[in-house]
């Protein structure tokens, strides 16, 4: 019986340590601390971001209309992290600075590694990558990273959720969809 | 089974079939308001068709947003992968035995009396705005019954008797069936929930296992006149990877007149 409690509390163990959150910890870091520099009084060249973090919930009751089981996306999601960044004007550098921050982050070269590529587009002076978190266990939520910068500003999407890269790459805006499509089909006619 | 697969291949189509209510842009997420609009041509499409974060919608009053999670997802099940419980036995009665001096050999030892539980496939369906799912499973389980060591079960005339038997360390009765639970949930299957439900347990071998003070000497009594289906009643409590759960078997272990009558109960833990 001594063992059966062993193997009980070994397990319990197990559990615990490997329940981590559904946020990776190191995007969270790094959005508390551009939101810390934001508030600062002297940051004016922070103040031109804007940062946003929506639960599910509060999205669920900004006016969506119903959609059946099959199409709903807000029902799957937990929590979304917004970050745009203004890329030109006087806090140019600063703004290069955030965005650097974050990418650093997505691309770090130490292991283990946060986030692995799902889709890269480079056209028309505009850059979209879709990134998604490695995760240990099976049953946590999905979190997903995009990416859209031009010369202008940048925009730094975090989306945690049970979703996989089909509704992610259906959440894209069609303007962009259509030069992923675009895209797509000047490779394949070549 | 034809209309079975048309069913099975429209919730396929329905599944995969997935459009947006979010847009994603440079200018930030923006919520859409009209799905069907989502459905036609992007050029039909024009900017009062969103409403980024922080503008006014009149209709939020009136739109009910119904919310259900993806169809048949592990993580809304109530139902754990593991589980790992303790048997205990109600009102044992030994009417098949009138006449017999075989006393009351089905007494067990309860703390050794295990109940293991894997539940290969466990999935379910969850509505997230009522907090309420249904979960089913498919698995093994096996029921072990710790008896007095200096008994064993063995079968004569299809009944149940017991023997005299020495120098045994540990002699118990066990059961591997196939396991197939249903429960319906209240609540919220990844942080708090409550489930009740059933189970239907198809019994595929039971036998009589004796384990001697002799390193290695074991001896098995196969097949012993066990019901082949044996159901009962669940309830659970959800916390997380982590459940409490109770069991209640109505139905008799043996078969009517082979076996001593009984009830049981499990009280155990699930995990994942």
């Amino acid at each position: 019986m001594k063992q059966v409690f062993k193997i009980l509390v070994a397990m319990l163990a197990i559990v615990g340590a490997t329940s981590a959150q559904a946020q990776t910890k190191e995007f969270l870091e790094a959005f508390n601390q551009v939101k810390h520099l934001a508030g600062l009084p002297n940051s004016q060249g922070y103040k031109d971001i804007e940062l946003v973090q929506y639960p599910a919930e509060m999205l669920r009751t900004m006016g969506v209309k119903e959609l059946p089981n099959s199409q709903n996306i807000l029902g799957n999601l937990k929590v979304i992290y917004q970050v745009k960044i203004p890329l030109s004007g006087e806090n140019r550098r600063i703004g290069e600075s955030a965005y650097h921050r974050f990418y650093s982050l997505i691309h770090q070269s130490r292991k283990p590694k946060l986030y692995e590529q799902v889709m890269c587009q480079t056209t028309k002076g505009q850059e979209i990558s879709v990134y998604e978190a490695i995760r240990k266990k099976s049953n946590q939520p999905s979190e997903f990273i995009i990416l859209i910068r031009n010369n202008e500003k940048a925009l730094i999407c975090d989306i945690v959720g049970y979703l996989d890269v089909k509704r992610i790459m259906n959440m894209l805006s069609p303007e962009l969809k259509n030069y992923v499509k675009e895209d797509t089909l000047s490779i394949s006619n070549k | 089974m034809k209309r079975i697969l048309i069913l099975l291949a429209l919730i396929v189509v329905g599944v995969t079939s997935a459009e947006a209510q979010i847009h994603i842009g440079l200018n930030g997420i923006e919520l859409y308001s009209d799905p069907q609009d989502s459905l036609t041509s992007n050029k039909s499409k024009t900017k009062s068709n969103y409403y980024p974060y922080g503008s006014s919608n009149t209709n939020t009053k009136k739109s009910k947003v119904k919310y259900y999670s993806t169809v048949f997802s592990s993580n809304l099940s109530s139902i754990p992968m593991l589980e790992c419980g303790w048997n205990v036995l109600q009102d044992v009665n030994y009417a098949p035995y009138a006449g017999m001096e075989v006393g009351e050999f089905f007494d067990i030892q309860n703390w050794h009396s295990v109940q293991l539980s894997l539940n290969l496939l466990h999935t379910g369906i969850h509505i997230p705005t009522s907090k309420i799912g249904f979960c089913f499973g498919l698995g093994v389980r096996f029921n072990n019954y710790r008896l007095s060591p200096d008994i064993m079960l063995k079968q004569e005339n299809r009944l149940v008797i017991p023997y005299a038997i020495e120098d045994a360390k540990r002699s118990n009765f066990c059961t591997t069936s196939l396991h197939m639970p249903m429960e319906l949930l209240f609540g919220n299957p990844n942080r708090c929930s409550f489930a009740v439900g059933g189970y239907l347990d198809l019994v595929a071998d039971s036998r009589s296992v004796v384990k001697y003070e002799e390193r290695k000497k074991r001896e098995h009594m196969k097949n012993l006149p066990t019901n082949f289906i044996q159901a009962g009643v669940t309830a659970r409590l959800k916390f997380g990877d982590f459940s409490i759960f109770a069991t209640y078997q109505p139905t008799q272990i043996f078969k009517t007149g082979c076996g001593p009558n009984m009830q049981s109960w499990t009280i155990g833990l699930g995990l994942f």
